[in-house]
């Protein structure tokens, strides 16, 4: 008996022991954030030194400010592609856990950020101080080239997590929706309440719902306007971005419209 | 006869005998001031100067007061008629409102008005009573209300944009 006790908890000891590794091990979005802000912290930094040996090296001109500039540089480079590579895993990490997005957008989304990531890796190990400056400033301009398609990508995933959000609260209201029609049915059916109204009201909600779901799919059309031009400059890119969000803005407003609704439908139901 | 005395200022012999000729008038307002001493600086010209025109000013007012005791007022003349008439048309209209008042039209409290810094309060309107149907205990019913209420503070609460996501501001024009 006392064997089965001693092995019973040294059993349970070493379940929890390995879901706490398991808990340290996970890597989710608020992990992934916080690196990012890390990240960003060393890259500010690289960028100070950069800034000050490039105008000693334009001042000087001499081999040693040169030697100076060209290491300075190419560790900023190396820094701010560390930044772009953790800051697409962190979206691809918020993307990976936002309801309401479909599956099938979830993968696309995630393969295509996952190929950005494997690029920017790629692009932060070839960068080398030994080559002159004029080839970091190649590997510059080739990597600020890419990211203009990148950013393309982030915007699209970003949309979709909000997206994601008006698509829960739609679903709520869908529910709810369907319950107050086989309540107010059921109480037609017996005849002892006027339900005529809330009738009307639920087909006014019905709109509203229906509206709503437009949008999104508006503003996910909207979103692809980004692709379709090509040498987008970065506020052109962030203002299409931002008139999607406003089109999903206008969404989520008509639900609340149909909130304001179903209230005067419950108003109906529960007085004479 | 007098000998002749000798005025010890001047050195001018002065006659004790009056004139012969009368002296030439003066005009008032020298002749009635006494003798003032000659003024030789600036400010005492300028002094005399003033007391001057004080002088004159004096003089001109006290005219002007002499000019207005001699203005008499114009009469006013009435018409008795018009008096009469105008009297018996204050009476009538007072006796009209006298008329009203006992008589309805007019309140008998006199029109006082708001008084000013005096605020009323909003009169707030009385709701009509709110009659409960059968269905207000319901159980569906309540679940309905709470899950509305339930969606309404998510639809407050929610933040469509990723705005902790925004792109990284990193500096993307490198040159030398």
């Amino acid at each position: 008996m006392r064997k089965r006790i001693i092995i019973a908890v040294t059993f349970i000891f070493l379940a929890l022991a390995f879901d706490a590794r398991a808990q340290d091990e996970i890597y989710d979005y608020q992990r992934a954030y916080q690196d990012y802000v890390f990240v960003f912290d060393e890259y500010q930094k690289a960028h100070s030194n950069y800034k000050l040996t490039r105008s000693q090296y334009l001042q000087a001109k001499t081999l040693v400010s040169e030697t100076q500039a060209r290491e300075k540089t190419a560790l900023m480079l190396q820094s701010r592609d560390a930044v772009i590579v953790q800051y697409l895993t962190t979206i691809r990490l918020r993307l990976s856990e936002a309801p309401g997005v479909p599956s099938t957008v979830k993968s696309g989304l995630d393969s295509r950020l996952a190929a950005e990531i494997s690029w920017f890796e790629n692009h932060k190990s070839q960068l080398s101080s030994a080559g002159t400056l004029n080839d970091l400033v190649a590997d510059s301009n080739e990597a600020s080239e890419h990211y203009a398609e990148t950013e393309k990508l982030v915007y699209e995933s970003l949309l979709a997590v909000s997206s994601g959000k008006v698509t829960i609260l739609r679903n709520d209201m869908s529910n709810i929706l369907s319950n107050t029609r086989q309540k107010v049915s059921s109480i037609a059916s017996k005849g002892d309440h006027d339900v005529s109204s809330a009738g009307r009201w639920l087909e006014e909600i019905d709109l509203k719902v229906v509206r709503s779901l437009d949008k999104s799919i508006q503003a996910e059309s909207d979103i692809q306007e980004l692709y379709g031009k090509t040498n987008l400059k970065a506020d052109k890119r962030l203002e299409i971005y931002n008139s999607a969000n406003s089109v999903l803005s206008e969404s989520q407003s008509l639900l609340r419209d149909a909130i304001n609704y179903m209230k005067e439908v419950i108003n109906s139901i529960i007085t004479v | 006869m007098k000998p002749e005395e000798i005025n010890p200022v001047q050195n001018v012999p002065v006659s004790s005998q009056e004139p012969s000729q009368p002296i030439a008038e003066m005009p008032n307002t020298i002749q009635n001031n006494p003798v003032e001493p000659v003024a030789t600086t600036p400010q005492e010209q300028i002094k005399s100067q003033l007391n001057h025109v004080q002088e004159n000013a004096t003089q001109i007012a006290h005219d002007l007061g002499e000019k207005a005791k001699n203005v008499k007022a114009p009469k006013l003349k009435i018409n008795k008629g018009i008096l009469i008439a105008g009297g018996v048309l204050i009476g009538f209209l007072l006796l009209m409102v006298v008329m009203l008042s006992m008589f309805g039209g007019i309140p008998n409290n006199p029109i006082t008005g708001p008084i000013v810094g005096q605020i009323s309060p909003t009169p707030t309107p009385t709701q009509a009573p709110v009659i409960t149907s059968t269905y207000a205990d319901d159980e569906e019913v309540k679940a309905i209300i709470e899950s509305v209420n339930e969606l309404e503070n998510k639809l407050n609460s929610t933040n469509l944009r990723e705005d902790t996501l925004r792109v990284p501001n990193v500096d993307w024009d490198i040159k030398f």
